[in-house]
Parts: C-alpha cells; structure tokens; sequence
C-alpha cells in the first residue's frame, strides 16, 4: 500500500515538474494581467461600438442618395454603387466579428489570470485568430496565424504548483495574444486610407443631404441657431427666427450651407483622430504585454489614459453626429 | 492619404458639391443627362476605389494619377469662374474617365 502511494506521489512529482518545465517558471503579475485585461475589453468593445455605427451610416448614405436625386435631379445610386457599398458593409461586420473576438478573449485573458480558466481563453485564442484570418482575407492580406502553443494553455495542470503554472499560462497566454495584436495592428494600418475615404464619403453625402433638405424647405435650422445661444440668457424665439430667416433666406442660405460644410469637416478630421488613437491604443496594448511578459511593471495609467481617450474620441463623433441638423417638417 | 485616392475623391467630390450650380447652368437636356452620368460614375469610381482597396503600385496608374490630378485642378479653376458649361462638361468627362481607368486598372493591379 506505501509502496503505491509513494509510486503516485513520484508520478504526480514528475508531471508538474515536466508541467513547470513545459510552461516556464514566470515572473508575471496576475494583477497587471487582469488590469492589462480589462484595459484590452474596454478598447475591444470601443472599437466594436465604433465599427457597428460606420455600417448603419453606410446603409444611411444610400438612403440619402435615393433622396438628394429625388431633390436635385441627380442620378440615384447605380446598382455597382450599391453593391461596392455593400462590400464595404461586409468588410465592416468582418471587423466589428473580429473585435468581437477580441473582447471576449481579454475577458477570458483576465479569467485566467484569476481564476486559471485556460480551456476558456484556449477557445477564444482560436476564435480571434479565425476571425484576425477571416478580416485579413477580406482586406486582401495574410495575417500570419500563430496557432502553436494553445493546445499547452489547456493542457499543462499540475496542482502543486498551481500558481507557478498559471503565471506561465498568463504568459503563453500574453504572447500569443500580442502576436495577433500585431496582426491586427497591420491589418488596421493597411486599412487606415480606405476606412478614413469611405468615412469622408459617409459624412460629406450626409453633409448634402442636409443641406439638400435645408434648401427644399424640409429642414429647420432651429438647432443650429439655438446652439448659439445658452451662455448669455438669451432664449428662443421661434416665431422670430423663423421671420429673420424667411426675410434673408439666400443669406442664411449661404450661412447654413458653410456651417454644415464646416461640420462636416469636423467630423472627417475626427474620423481620423480616432483612427490615429485605435493605433496607439494597440501600440499600448502591444508594448504592455511585452512589459508583462518580461516580468516587468506593466504602466497601466498611460495605457488606461490611451483607452479612456479613444472613448472619449468615440462619444465626440456620436456627439458630432447628433449634431447634425435634425429634418423635422417646418410647421 | 494615398495620392490616387486623394484624387478621385476630388473628383467626385467637385461634381457632387457644385451640382447644383453645374445643373443651372445646362442650357438642353443633353447636358443635364451628361451631368448627371458624369456625377454618377464619379461617385461609382469613388466607391469601387474603397471597395477594392486600391493601391496606386502601377506605374500606369501613377501616370493617370498625374493626368487626374491636372484635371482635376482645371476642374477647380472652372468652377472658380463657370462661364462655358459645354467646356466645362468636357473637361468633367476627362476627369471621369481618368478615375474609372484608374480604379479599373488598379483592380487588376
């Protein structure tokens, strides 16, 4: 019976050395794991919001053409518009499932670090590295899969020295995690002119379509001129403003029409401030795994601050885009 | 931004802002029906080029860039001062035609 025990505690010895062997002693900080990791789902889950929004302005963008042609006379989309748009939409769901993916492997990535859910991050390691292959075949590009070393995040478990290995599964975990933020990093970089030129046809279409309605007495410029006021306790005058406008109609014609080209402006050059932080949030993200793995301090507030903008960037174009005049009927 | 998407965007985007001008100015049918196409197929050549994610690595397509971008700026000298809408037309199908062979050939690049 002794000799028994002592031949299974020698097995179960020798497999969590071979484990430790296999995995790596690591110096890693589960703490800075899970704040690297909810860092990472706030960026992931952002930039899902922000891919999401492009696709309805796209669906939108034909809808107002159908409009200003039935206003001005232009022809209506022609049907390789529609379907080139479309395209675009398909290459933006791609996106949005590849950020997706993203999100929920962070979130099994700080699981991991603590609680040692490694079958959960294994699974959506495979589910991000599908979807980074699936967005780089859209985007015409190869995306280098990296798929060695999942199957040792699942498999490695050796109860002795439960933290040791779980610090080295965070670290396999951290590794094969930054390689397919590379991945996607490059991808983004490939994309950026033409993210950035289907943006500025969205918001100058939707420019026109305003101005178009503004011009064919389907629009109020109510919001536009009450955004004046506020600061110095003037309110409102609706019967006024309406009378000042009908009386110089060509000028606040040319007014409107400049403030909406000035808004449209703005949001194109936003479009691109966002992009630009998308970047360097990944870049962050990059640099901080790196840290991770190293067993070095990882700088969470510069890579919270990078997040936190980004987002803060994300709800100024929302805001922008609600600022765009509203077309309720004149009364 | 890429200067072969840069360009095409001008294009398109010189006929789609001063439509209306452009249209007042049209004396027959023929050349409003040209100006509509003409605004047309610049904001197809717009969107093929985003679609297909185009790269201007051709130097076939540089060379049309160049061209483009010279009509393109005859373009914004015109409308500074419409006075020939006639003129004015044939300068916008050259640039027209310049941005579909570019996304064309680009495609195939």
């Amino acid at each position: 019976m002794t000799m028994v025990l002592y031949r299974r505690f020698f097995a179960i010895l020798v497999l969590s050395v071979v484990a430790l062997l296999a995995i790596g002693c690591s110096s890693v900080s589960k703490d800075d794991a899970s704040t690297l990791a909810t860092n990472g789902a706030n960026f992931a889950s952002t930039t899902v919001a922000g891919t999401l929004s492009t696709q309805a302005e796209l669906q939108r963008y034909i809808e107002g053409r159908y409009i200003v042609g039935a206003l001005t006379g232009e022809n209506t989309p022609t049907q390789n518009e529609v379907v080139n748009i479309n395209r675009i939409i398909t290459a933006r769901a791609c996106r949005a499932h590849l950020f997706q993916a993203l999100t929920a492997t962070y979130q099994s990535f700080g699981n991991l670090a603590a609680y040692d859910t490694s079958g959960q991050v294994g699974k959506s390691m495979t589910g991000l590295i599908d979807a980074t292959n699936a967005y780089a075949k859209v985007l015409g590009a190869d995306a280098n899969p990296i798929s060695s070393g999942i199957e040792s995040l699942v498999s490695a478990t050796a109860e002795q020295i439960a933290d040791q290995i779980q610090k080295g599964k965070v670290k396999r975990a951290s590794e094969i995690l930054r390689s397919q933020l590379q991945n996607i990093r490059n991808l983004m970089a490939k994309e950026q002119d033409f993210w950035l030129l289907a943006q500025d046809g969205v918001i100058h279409g939707s420019g026109k379509v305003a101005i178009e309605l503004w011009k064919h007495n389907v629009a109020d410029p109510s919001s536009i001129l009450q955004d004046q006021l506020g600061q110095f306790g003037l309110t409102y005058d609706t019967a006024g403003a309406k009378a000042a406008v009908a009386t110089s109609r060509p000028a606040f014609e040319k007014a409107i029409d400049n403030i909406i080209a000035s808004r449209v402006q703005y949001q194109v050059d936003l479009q691109a401030v966002v992009f630009i932080q998308m970047l360097q949030t990944l870049d962050g993200l990059i640099a901080e795994h790196t840290k991770l793995e190293a067993g070095k301090p990882v700088d969470l507030a510069t890579l919270t601050a990078n997040v936190d903008a980004l987002i803060a960037f994300v709800n100024e174009v929302d805001a922008a885009i609600a600022k765009t005049p509203t077309t309720s009927a004149k009364n | 931004m890429d200067p072969t998407l840069d360009q095409i965007k001008t294009t398109f985007f010189s006929l789609d802002d001063n439509f209306d001008t452009l249209y007042a100015q049209c004396t027959t049918d023929d050349q409003r029906s040209h100006l509509r196409d003409l605004e047309s197929s610049a904001e197809d050549a717009y969107w093929k080029a985003v679609a297909d994610g185009l790269v201007d690595n051709n130097t076939v397509v540089q060379k049309f860039t160049v061209q483009l971008q010279d009509a393109n700026n005859q373009i914004k000298t015109s409308l500074e001062n419409l006075k020939d809408i006639a003129a004015f037309l044939n300068l916008a199908t050259e640039a027209v035609k310049l941005a579909a062979a570019i996304t064309t050939l680009a495609a195939s690049a």
